[in-house]
């Protein structure tokens, strides 16, 4: 029988655990849901089976609403990750449980659990006490127990989470060969990618209560659209690049976008993902192939049937990686490489060429922002200018406060009103920690899922300004995300100065400032600041980069203006800023993200109704 | 008895040696005392104590009246448990607490309260007396006491079992079809009857040695409402102290005897 889910939510109390969750199963297919701790998978589940009630949503099985139905009344079998065997009754009794209490005769009762005992592997067994037998043997007796009656829908649910590998493994095989043999719709709940490929028709991947991407066990790995996918599933190789014409720029490398990638904007950040499997090493550069230049083996495991290397690609540098998770003090991305135990291995520290077999791009997104909300939700300028760029760009919003433990429901619940007075709901996450709250911002941030970082400017009275500068030099160095000073003032960006002037001019910098300016529609103004004595070629040189900045500007259909301006840099652009009315300020701190760099900032903008941006070194 | 290597007590001995100790001053030596001092009487002696009305009417009232009181308290006492670990309510701490007055106020000061409300003018008392049933003063009011103070044994012993239930088996059985009280009877029940049984055996146990609250609302009437500890009481006060030893004794014995059925009866639960 077919199982439809149809906007499926349900909180418990505040905490929303599963959201808006719409699914066809067919009949007679075994879906898997994949999903971490605390994804709703499980929750999801009993909703199915009716031991739990949806806030919203309905559910069909059979093509009849059984939403309203008490769990005895929906013909569904469940096996629970503890098995719930009923301790106090034998194996046998525990398998006519279901026919007993339907009032089947008792002959027929024997007869089907005789049957079922056979089917799951354990005749001879029905009159051992639960107590007699091991893990294994439980699990079965529930499977066997849940299929006596014959239920039009199975329901899983981590069944094998509590077993070793080995019965793992076993009890896999055996459960595929039952569903195969019976033909009965099933939905397993696991958070073993492993298991979920095995078994699986389909899988759906839930995370954080809602489902992410449903596909076949091989696309899902190979063609997968989100990076939560495309990092969850199988260790992959994750690098945010960005457009260039017809290509992908990944730090100095350049490879060619694919003929079925989903359209970028020029400049955009373009997702790249690459199995180990589909990484080559060799000692000479390749020809013919997706090449990545050269690298340094800094890590080596053997795996069994496999041997895993780690490589640090000089050439990727300024490439965000968002897999693998950047570790600290790493100076370039790493990639992971796998290839059979039979191949020669590699030593630490030797150089090899890597070259891509296969890589796949994942779908273009709106930003992810990531916002300090200070001490009050309700007046804070990183929440309300987070909100403000995350609905432009139809990205997600994620606040982030501590809180003290057990604080955190109202502080989320505060959270997602401040923000959703400026974006639908469904575009806002809350991240509540208690503990140091740099610390944890850091740490949050450094999880790369975001574009972007959204602090209070100065002086808003929830964080010390010097508490502000660290964090911000930490983001820009270590973490190598954006971050916005926010202006209580600022509601919309409707014009926006790009500094090329306050270090060296960065290409990244009027991309980014080009990509925000894109969602705001917004006016840019890109200035130059000439010192007084430049050379003549300083003078050619910025003026070409003025020129290409321009050009790719009009290329995104951006409104802009190009000002030159001779004198006193901090002169010039002071005074620029306070004349403007800009609403964004952007400088590029591509020279060194420093203490003094940002004093020069303030010192900037000391006075004026503006927020500020401020772009690392980026490729 | 096999020596338990890792234990955190330290020695073997030593703590068995203390355990001995401990049971022997508070326990066995009181009791060998008293079966002393009923070796000294004859057997003929003891046999007309035993065998008198008086002796046998308060024997049976005792072990009549403990037994009723903790069938009550079995029921009731499950239901409380219940109520406390599966729902959330305004209140519920309080009422939790409350559970565990009977041990903490004198049960002197609950016979006086009981007897207050029983008697035939008191709050309880008036309307049983309508319906033709004496409240205090009569065995009725003997269960009455007797429940009250042996309440908390049977909640606290079925409470933790409930806590640790998993919800997953009442799922489970609601899964494959049972309905609530098919679930309640089949699943639920089985897993605490030890426990309910255990509760049973003390809430027993204290109700047949019970006196401070008893006194006051039975009315002591010999043959009617004396209950075998106030005979005994009644027996010291008269320096009749063989007697008060033999009635010791016997209700030593039947407690004994009725606590060893309850063990057995579980155990059969537990290994069936």
């Amino acid at each position: 029988m077919s199982i439809v889910l149809d906007q499926i939510s349900k909180r418990f109390g505040s905490h929303s655990v599963v959201q808006r969750v719409s699914l066809e199963i067919a009949s007679g297919e075994l879906f898997v849901l994949l999903g971490g701790s605390g994804s709703g998978k499980s929750t999801l589940l009993r909703i199915i089976a009716g031991l739990l009630s949806p806030n919203e949503g309905r559910v069909a099985i059979g093509g009849v609403d059984v939403t309203q139905l008490p769990p005895q009344k929906r013909d569904v079998g469940f096996v629970f990750q503890n098995y719930a065997v009923f301790r106090h009754m034998s194996v046998g009794e525990n398998i006519e449980f279901g026919l007993r209490v339907r009032g089947v005769a008792r002959a027929q009762c024997i007869e089907r659990r005789d049957e079922l005992l056979d089917l799951v592997g354990l005749t001879g067994l029905a009159h051992r006490r639960p107590h007699q037998l091991s893990g294994g043997q439980l699990q079965r007796v529930a499977l066997a127990r849940a299929l006596a009656y014959r239920p039009t829908v199975l329901l899983l649910d981590e069944p094998f989470g509590a077993l070793d590998l080995q019965v793992r493994t076993q009890l896999r095989r055996s459960l595929r060969s039952i569903q195969d043999e019976l033909g009965i719709t099933t939905v397993l709940v696991t958070h073993d990618q492993e298991e979920a490929f095995e078994l699986g028709d389909r899988v759906g991947v839930l995370y954080r209560g809602g489902l992410v991407e449903v596909g076949d066990p091989m696309s899902l790995y190979h063609r997968p659209h989100t990076d939560h996918v495309a990092s969850f599933i199988g260790g992959g190789n994750v690098l945010v690049g960005r457009k260039v014409g017809p290509l992908i720029q990944l730090g100095n490398v350049q490879i060619p976008m694919p003929q079925q990638a989903k359209v970028h904007q020029e400049g955009a950040p373009v997702r790249v993902l690459f199995r180990p499997e589909d990484v080559t090493l060799s000692d000479a550069p390749p020809r013919d192939a997706v090449q990545l230049g050269q690298g340094v083996i800094v890590e080596s495991t053997f795996a069994g049937s496999v041997s895993r290397v780690r490589v640090e690609v000089e050439g990727l540098r300024g490439a965000r990686s968002l897999a693998p998770y950047p570790t600290y003090g790493q100076k370039a991305p790493h990639v992971e490489v796998t290839f059979p135990s039979a191949a020669q291995m590699p030593h630490l520290q030797e150089s090899r060429f890597l070259s891509l077999n296969r890589y796949h791009v994942l779908d273009p997104h709106g930003l992810s922002v990531l916002s300090l909300v200070g001490r009050h939700a309700e007046v804070d300028a990183a929440l309300r200018v987070g909100a403000v760029v995350a609905r432009a760009s139809h990205g997600t919003l994620y606040t982030f406060k501590e809180a003290m433990r057990g604080d955190s429901e109202r502080v989320r619940k505060e959270l997602r009103l401040g923000a959703e007075q400026i974006l639908p709901a469904a575009q806002v996450e809350t991240i509540v920690r208690d503990g140091e709250v740099v610390e944890s911002f850091v740490d949050e941030a450094q999880r790369g899922l975001y574009d972007l970082a959204v602090l209070g400017r100065e002086g808003d009275g929830a964080f010390e300004p010097q508490v502000l500068r660290s964090l911000s030099i930490r983001l820009l160095r270590m973490v190598g995300i954006p971050v916005v000073l926010a202006h209580p003032t600022t509601t919309k960006i409707g014009r926006m100065l790009i500094c090329t002037a306050a270090g060296e001019p960065g290409k990244g910098d009027v991309l980014f400032g080009a990509r925000l300016a894109r969602h705001f529609r917004a006016h840019v103004t890109v200035i130059h600041v000439q010192r007084f004595g430049a050379t003549p070629l300083d003078v050619s040189r910025a003026k070409k980069h003025l020129e290409s900045a321009a050009q790719s500007l009009a290329a995104m259909g951006i409104e802009h203006e190009v000002m030159v301006k001779t004198g006193d840099v901090a002169m010039a652009l002071r005074d620029t800023v306070a004349r403007g009315k800009y609403d964004l300020v952007l400088f590029g701190a591509s020279g060194s993200a420093s203490r003094r760099a940002l004093l020069f900032l303030e010192d900037l903008i000391r006075g004026a109704n503006t927020s500020v941006a401020v772009i690392p070194m980026m490729g | 008895m096999a020596k338990q290597v890792d234990s955190v007590l330290p020695g073997w001995g030593l703590s068995l040696g203390v355990t001995l100790t401990f049971l022997s001053v508070l326990l066995l030596l009181p009791v060998s005392l008293l079966l002393l001092k009923v070796s000294e009487l004859s057997s003929s002696e003891i046999m007309a104590i035993v065998s008198s009305k008086r002796s046998l009417a308060a024997l049976w009232l005792s072990v009549r009246t403990a037994i009723q009181a903790a069938a009550v308290n079995v029921i009731f006492g499950t239901l409380i448990a219940w109520v406390l670990v599966r729902y959330r309510f305004f209140g519920r701490r309080v009422l939790d607490a409350c559970v565990d007055l009977p041990f903490a106020l004198p049960t002197a000061v609950a016979g006086i309260t009981l007897t207050t409300l029983l008697s035939p003018k008191g709050l309880y008392g008036s309307y049983l007396s309508e319906w033709g049933i004496d409240g205090a003063y009569s065995p009725f009011g003997i269960t009455v006491a007797l429940v009250f103070v042996g309440l908390p044994f049977v909640v606290r012993s079925v409470q933790p079992v409930l806590e640790d239930m998993n919800l997953d088996l009442e799922f489970a059985a609601m899964s494959l079809g049972a309905s609530r009280l098919q679930t309640w009877v089949k699943v639920v029940l089985p897993s605490i009857v030890p426990a309910m049984v255990t509760g049973f055996s003390l809430a027993f146990a204290r109700a047949l040695g019970e006196y401070g609250s008893v006194v006051f609302i039975a009315g002591n009437m010999p043959l009617r409402t004396e209950i075998l500890p106030l005979l005994i009481m009644t027996r010291l006060e008269q320096f009749n102290y063989g007697a008060a030893c033999v009635l010791a004794a016997m209700m030593l014995f039947v407690s004994l005897v009725i606590l060893l059925g309850t063990k057995f009866l579980d155990g059969g639960i537990r290994t069936r």
